[in-house]
């Protein structure tokens, strides 16, 4: 398990939240705009890469970018500008805040911590006529065990940052590096075929490949394979879901992944995102779009059974009210074996999360009560 | 299946419990309200064990816009049993 516990602070709509006794299937439910997304981003800033991978993940995709030019243009580089300002629950132009995500490993450990701040070069001591203005940094500092990574972005003044300009730097006291957290985000429907194919790619003809044609069967069990296709020679081009090809028993031909439908591409970029954050986090926006409700208990049996043997640690939200009793009738189907599952309702201006136990999912499903 | 939220809950053992409740209430001056949008909403636990089952219980009070719970209780029953 990677996290037992999160901690966020000072980060985008929260002043201070905590996420308490973290399972292995982690549903993160609750109304609009509460903040489920926001931990998930929470989490993988947290998890961290050596670039800029998960803050342009993020600001890109709520559209938090501004546009190149006028005074952008003039003190940044070309490229894309995210606007770093909205990461922050209060103005760190105005109020020198900072923010702060720790995740609590196992109880009584201080855990994995990243805080992000904003500061000014110090003033040159040569200044005068034409010495240039102090810019502002971003920095983003985490921090475990002793080990520590530091990651700076260059602001314009008005608080967006071009990727391109970045540095890293890393120390750790006890000469172990800071590792990174395997980690995927995914919104299975917004998924792009490249990436498909990347992730395909890397588990092509090894065990893992079993794992995602059983996933695919929940929604076509004459599935027998798939294959990635160089777009050229299947005639696709930059088509939308183009370079995948499916082979279905009882058929010849073999067929685009695209004319079977959103479910079977839903459940294919999931599970290829599971078996890529091995032993690290996989985070799930949206779970449920795009699936059938009859297919929402075995896509969680086949979920859970997998991040249960890749060592993953999953956080998905929902709206849907198919989907959180689609969980509970796994619970309550079992056999025995009761998968390390639970709902995290998020309220606005509460500042820890409402848990659901697995048992108390199915009592509250059973007595058709609402938790989300 | 899940329902709809509930600000007040009260919890009673049995059918007959749930049917003579609102009866009581509105002989005794509280209007039940419309069917859709009752006063309170009366759960029927199918019995005193499923009543005090820790998840049970646990699950009503975390449900979604829950407020208020109440419990009616028998007492023919001594405690300890």
């Amino acid at each position: 398990m990677v996290f037992r516990k999160l901690s966020i602070r000072g980060f985008r709509r929260f002043e201070h939240f905590e996420l308490d006794d973290l399972a292995r299937v982690n549903l993160l439910v609750g109304k609009n705009g509460c903040g489920k997304t926001t931990i998930l981003e929470a989490v993988d800033l947290l998890c961290g890469q050596p670039d800029d991978a998960p803050l342009s993940r993020m600001t890109i995709r709520r559209g938090e970018t501004v546009p190149a030019k006028g005074q952008e243009a003039a003190e940044m580089p070309a490229g894309l500008h995210l606007d770093i300002r909205r990461l922050f629950h209060d103005d760190p132009f105005v109020s020198s805040g900072s923010f702060q995500v720790t995740g609590t490993r196992q109880r009584g450990n201080k855990g994995r911590t990243v805080v992000g701040r904003i500061f000014k070069d110090p003033p040159q001591t040569a200044n005068g006529e034409g010495a240039a203005p102090r810019r502002r940094k971003l920095d983003l500092t985490w921090n475990e065990n002793g080990a520590e990574s530091t990651f700076l972005l260059h602001l314009s003044t008005r608080g967006s940052a071009a990727v391109a300009e970045t540095s890293i730097s890393s120390q750790s006291d006890l000469g172990t590096p800071l590792g990174w957290i395997p980690t995927r985000f995914v919104e299975p429907m917004a998924t792009m075929p490249r990436q498909v194919v990347s992730m395909y790619s890397n588990i092509a003809l090894t065990p893992s490949e079993d794992t995602i044609i059983e996933a695919l069967r929940i929604i076509e069990p004459a599935i027998e394979r798939i294959a990635v296709v160089a777009p050229e020679d299947a005639g696709l081009g930059p088509a939308l879901r183009g370079g995948i090809m499916v082979r279905c028993r009882g058929r010849e031909d073999r067929i685009p992944i695209g004319s079977m439908g959103d479910g079977i591409w839903h459940i294919l970029a999931l599970s290829l995102a599971l078996s890529a954050a091995s032993g690290g986090v996989l985070l799930v926006d949206e779970i449920d779009t795009g699936l059938h409700y009859s297919v929402m208990a075995d896509m969680w049996r086949v979920m859970c059974r997998a991040a249960a043997r890749l060592n993953v640690q999953v956080l998905a939200t929902t709206h849907s009210s198919d989907c959180w009793t689609a969980l509970a009738s796994i619970v309550r189907d079992g056999d025995g074996d009761t998968p390390d599952v639970a709902v995290h309702r998020i309220e606005d201006g509460v500042d820890r999360a409402i848990r659901f136990s697995a048992e108390e999912m199915v009592a509250a499903a059973e007595r058709g009560l609402e938790v989300r | 299946m899940a329902g709809s939220e509930q600000k007040r809950r009260l919890l009673v053992e049995g059918a007959d419990d749930k049917r003579t409740i609102p009866e009581l209430m509105e002989a005794n001056g509280i209007t039940w309200g419309y069917p859709s949008d009752p006063v309170v909403d009366i759960g029927d636990c199918e019995g005193i064990e499923n009543l005090l089952n820790n998840r049970t219980l646990s699950a009503e009070f975390k449900a979604s816009g829950r407020r208020q719970v109440g419990f009616i209780v028998d007492a023919d029953e001594s405690p300890g049993d």
